[in-house]
C-alpha cells in the first residue's frame, strides 16, 4: 500500500501516537450489549505476494494456489481485487468452496466496492450497480465479512450524495466507507456531520493509520465494530511499527472493556513484503491481551 | 486519479515508471520516459488480479507493474 507513504528520513519525525477516541464512540459504546464474545479478524490487503514464498508460502508455491495457502493461514481478507472489476457468482461461489475446505475457521471475505462505483461514478446514479454488487457478495453467504467503500477524489461538498448512497445500504449488509480528502477531517463540524450520517445509517467508518495521513486515525466509532487499515513501514522501522501495534491492542482492550463486538484489523505495508510478520505480531498481542484464540501463522523453517 | 511513479527492476536495475490511469476503461497506460511500454488491464480470475498488456512485455516486469499499481491504489 502507497497511500500516506511518506520519505524515510521523515519516518522518524511522525508522531505515531493514537488520539483520543472521537466523541461518537462513547455513545456507541454505550449502547452496545455487555458481555458479547468479541470477534476478531486480521488479514491482509492481498492473497499473495511473490515474496512470501520465501517466508511463509513454500518456495515454487504457483500463484494460482496463493488464495489456497492464504487460506490456511488466515481468518479473513481485505478483499481489494474487487475494486477493478465484480467477479461473476460462480467464481464468489468458488472462493466460498476453497474457504470451506481450506480454512480452520470461520474465514470471511472483506470485498471493496469496484471503482466504477467509488471512482468513476462517484456515487451517483449507482443503485443498480450497487445492488448488483450486493446479489453476488451474498454468494460468500456466512463467509461475507464486511464490505467497504473507499473514496478517493470525494470532498465534504458532497456529503449529500454519501448520504443518499448509504440510505440505500440493505439493513444486515454491513458496510464501512473511508473517505480520503483531508477536508473531511480539517473541520470539526464537518467531521461530527459524516460521523452523524454514517452511524445513522449503521455503516461504519474505516481508520486508516498510515505515516503521511494521521488526520485518517479519526477514533470515531459509528457502529460497534471497527475496520482498521495499518500501514507499517517495514525494514528497519519494523520494531517502530511493532510499537504501533501494541498501542492499537491497548485501545481495542479499552473498546473491548465498553462493549465493541467485532474487530477487523487489515495489516498492509508499503511493498507488502513482510506483512504476513506483521500480521502474525497482532495475532500474538490479541491472543495475550484480548483473549482472541486466533491461530498463529506458520513459517518456513530456514 | 492522477498519473503516479511506479520503481521496478528491469534487468536488476530500478527504473522508474510512469503510470497514467484511466479508470472509465480500467487501463493503465505505462511509460518509461518518453517511451510507451504499453497498456495493463487487470483482469479479475479465480486467482485474484491478473494483469495483462497490449504490448508483449516480460511476464515478470507484466508482474511487478500490476502489483506496484496495486499497491498504489489501495
Amino acid at each position: 500500500m502507497e497511500f500516506g507513504k511518506v520519505q524515510e528520513d521523515e519516518i522518524l519525525s511522525v508522531n505515531f501516537s493514537l488520539p483520543n477516541d472521537g466523541s461518537i464512540t462513547s455513545k456507541i459504546l454505550e449502547k452496545s450489549e455487555e458481555n458479547k464474545k468479541v470477534k476478531f479478524y486480521v488479514g491482509c490487503g492481498t492473497w499473495g505476494q511473490k515474496s512470501w514464498t520465501k517466508h511463509l508460502y513454500n518456495k515454487g508455491t504457483k500463484t494460482s494456489d496463493f488464495l489456497k495457502m492464504y487460506l490456511t493461514q488466515f481468518n479473513s481478507i481485505e478483499l481489494n481485487a474487487m475494486f477493478y472489476s465484480l467477479p461473476d457468482r460462480d467464481r464468489v461461489i468458488g472462493w466460498k468452496k476453497l474457504a470451506i475446505e481450506n480454512s480452520k475457521s470461520n474465514f470471511l471475505f472483506c470485498p471493496r466496492l469496484p471503482q466504477l462505483i467509488s471512482h468513476v461514478l462517484k456515487l451517483e446514479d449507482v443503485n443498480e450497480i450497487f445492488q448488483n454488487f450486493v446479489d453476488v457478495v451474498s454468494n460468500f453467504g456466512d463467509n461475507l465479512g464486511a464490505s467497504f467503500l473507499q473514496l478517493g477524489i470525494f470532498g465534504p461538498e458532497r456529503l449529500h450524495i454519501l448520504q443518499d448512497f448509504v440510505e440505500t445500504v440493505p439493513s444486515g449488509f454491513k458496510l464501512f466507507v473511508e473517505v480520503r480528502s483531508p477536508e473531511w477531517f480539517s473541520n470539526e463540524k464537518v467531521k461530527e456531520e459524516y460521523f452523524s450520517v454514517l452511524s445513522r445509517n449503521n455503516i461504519g467508518a474505516v481508520i486508516t493509520d498510515t505515516s503521511g495521513r494521521r488526520d485518517l486515525i479519526h477514533m470515531n466509532l459509528t457502529i460497534p465494530e471497527c475496520f482498521i487499515r495499518f500501514v507499517g513501514n517495514g525494514g528497519k522501522y519494523v520494531e517502530s511499527d511493532f510499537r504501533r501495534i501494541d498501542d492499537w491492542v491497548i485501545r481495542i482492550q479499552e473498546w473491548v472493556n465498553r462493549g465493541i463486538e467485532k474487530v477487523y484489523f487489515f495489516v498492509h505495508e508499503h511493498g507488502e513484503r513482510n506483512t504476513p510478520i506483521l500480521a502474525n505480531y497482532v495475532i500474538q498481542q490479541f491472543n495475550a491481551l484480548l483473549e482472541a484464540n486466533l491461530p498463529e501463522l506458520t513459517f518456513i523453517e530456514k | 486519479m492522477q498519473p503516479f511513479d511506479i520503481e521496478v527492476l528491469i534487468r536488476g536495475k530500478k527504473e522508474v515508471l510512469l503510470v497514467i490511469p484511466d479508470h472509465e476503461s480500467h487501463k493503465f497506460m505505462v511509460f518509461d520516459g518518453d517511451i510507451y511500454l504499453g497498456t495493463v488491464l487487470p483482469m479479475l480470475e479465480e486467482e485474484g488480479v491478473k494483469w495483462t498488456s497490449d504490448k508483449l512485455m516480460a511476464d515478470e516486469l507484466l508482474a511487478q507493474i500490476g502489483d506496484k499499481i496495486e499497491n498504489h491504489e489501495t
